[in-house]
């Protein structure tokens, strides 16, 4: 614990330092409750978020958050306490700028890494071409929230409960695409991403990453996005793998002024050993969690958005596995080698009274492939969640 | 942005026709003002909610958000206006809802999220910032807008 204080006290202070000078600042608090009822049991998780922010000069913006979380059934609760998005943001020049700290993050791809991570970014211009720049390190993030689990020793780490950081890992992301893309694209961007796995050690595995994203409109209503990823996968003491992934979605937005959209679409993520190496948890459902790899899912949609104090979104999921990999489930059944997973159905609703608070419902229930990939009699897997956030 | 300050500034004059009566020379002065004083801010504020006609001169307007409670006790009016205490002039001159906070605890800091919120207040913000003309003037626009695309 006394290197957990040291390394998170050592985060602290870099950001602190610039609010020291702060001529200008503001500060908030955050409340979440958000109960859940599953076939799992009760769960409750109360989270508070209190923030800081403050202007620097005339071209810096310091934003520092911690997080508070209690997550109780009743029976057990813990406490979590960590840094929140905190990062210190200069635009020397318009359309440039420089970030450092820890910040959101999400490949273009969605098949590769996703969440708050820790380093500095750059975001500019190369040309006639958009471009940015980062460089990220997991090891100070909490391993709970990052979910980094690409090897055994990784999964390790996970299950200590003595260890609170997430592996050590550099990530180094290079993205660029044309400001103005040609006209019948709405946008065009590659991204380049270096996984480097910092233990040491005979159980390692570095990973790079391209990926090719498109949009792609068809008339007023319509679109298509597409993306498609090639991953190589370096595991210490063995080859080199190649793994690819790929997703297609087209939406619809309706004639008339009610603010909603359709959309279908697929996604798969597959190569050698069925695997996928994705750097964080990327859940693919919202009641049946898989992560992407081996995994491929179908999903039809519709969301709404009624007036400004409403908005309502229903979803479909049906999920395939690849013959060689997919997911892991205790009900899975190891004797089969049927693809169809089941569907999963998800509804919510977001209303929001006042502009500082708003309460979210879902439902949904996931429906297995009982007596084909999972085990005779697996019961539906249910979910009944909700949340109310209060900004103070 | 550069068209943005015109146009707005046309959705003023339009939505208060007795504004149009202003000079140019005043009008001017307000763009150039780095640093919006109390005075000043009551000034246009009050007039483009309706609430005081539109010749009424700094010294009144000022009074009259002072009187209201609109402005803190005390202020100079040659003071700079922060921007949260303008937005809250803003909100208690036009009426304006706010959230469940607003609600329970009316005041500057309050007003200064809703207009954030409403994103009446764009770009780079602080609610300690002075407020600049051109920045009044694009908040009264988006009020204004809001307000007659609503009512």
């Amino acid at each position: 614990m006394t290197r957990v204080r040291r390394r998170s006290g050592l985060a602290a202070t870099i950001l602190l330092l610039g609010a020291v000078s702060a001529r200008a600042a503001d500060f908030g608090l955050a409340l979440s409750l958000a109960p859940k009822v599953s076939d799992e049991g009760f769960n409750l998780t109360v989270l508070a978020t209190p923030w800081f922010s403050a202007l620097l000069g005339e071209s810096g913006d310091l934003y520092l958050s911690g997080i508070v979380k209690l997550e109780t059934t009743f029976e057990s609760a813990t406490v979590l306490l960590d840094l929140g998005r905190s990062q210190l943001k200069l635009r020397p020049s318009p359309g440039t700028s420089w970030e450092f700290g820890r910040m959101p993050f999400a490949d273009e791809s969605g098949f590769v890494a996703s969440g708050l991570l820790d380093g500095a970014r750059w975001t500019g211009s190369l040309g006639s071409l958009g471009a940015s720049a980062g460089l990220f390190y997991t090891g100070l993030l909490n391993k709970k929230s990052a979910e980094i689990v690409l090897t055994a020793a990784d999964g390790a780490d996970f299950l200590d409960a003595d260890r609170f950081f997430a592996p050590s890992r550099l990530l180094a992301v290079l993205s660029a695409g044309p400001r103005r893309p040609p006209a019948f694209l709405s946008r065009l961007s590659v991204q380049a991403v270096g996984q480097f796995d910092l233990r040491g050690g005979s159980d390692t595995l570095h990973s790079q990453y391209l990926t090719l994203a498109a949009g792609i409109p068809a008339g007023d209503a319509f679109g298509f996005d597409l993306t498609a990823v090639l991953a190589l996968a370096e595991p210490s003491g063995a080859d080199l793998a190649v793994h690819a992934a790929g997703s297609v979605q087209v939406f619809w937005d309706p004639p008339g002024t009610l603010r909603d959209q359709a959309y279908l679409g697929i996604r798969a993520a597959t190569g050698a050993d069925g695997g996928f190496p994705n750097v964080t948890a990327l859940e693919q459902g919202r009641v049946f969690t898989p992560g992407p790899a081996g995994l491929a899912s179908g999903r039809i949609g519709y969301k709404v958005r009624p007036s400004d104090a409403l908005a309502a979104d229903a979803q479909a999921v049906g999920f395939l596995r690849f013959p060689d990999g997919g997911p892991a489930d205790a009900d899975l059944d190891p004797g089969s080698d049927s693809a169809w997973l089941g569907a999963e159905l998800y509804a919510s609703l977001t209303w929001t009274p006042f502009s500082d608070l708003s309460v979210l419902a879902g439902a949904g229930i996931f429906l297995p492939a009982s007596g084909g990939a999972f085990l005779p009699d697996t019961p539906a897997r249910w979910l009944l969640s909700a949340a109310a956030v209060l900004s103070l | 942005m550069k068209n943005a300050v015109p146009l707005l500034l046309l959705a003023l004059v339009l939505a208060v026709p007795s504004l149009a009566a202003q000079s140019a020379k005043e009008m001017d002065a307000l763009l150039s003002d780095e640093r919006v004083s109390y005075a000043r801010a009551a000034r246009y504020v009050l007039p483009a909610a309706g609430v005081l006609p539109a010749a009424v001169s700094e010294a009144e307007a000022f009074g009259a958000a002072l009187e209201r409670g609109w402005l803190p006790a005390g202020a100079d009016p040659a003071g700079f206006i922060r921007l949260d205490q303008q937005a809250y002039l803003v909100m208690k001159a036009f009426s304006l809802d706010g959230g469940l906070m607003y609600s329970l605890f009316p005041g500057p800091r309050y007003a200064y999220r809703e207009l954030s919120y409403r994103q009446y207040i764009q770009g780079r913000r602080d609610p300690a910032q002075p407020v600049p003309g051109s920045r009044l003037v694009r908040i009264l626009g988006r009020v204004l807008d809001a307000k007659g695309g609503g009512e």
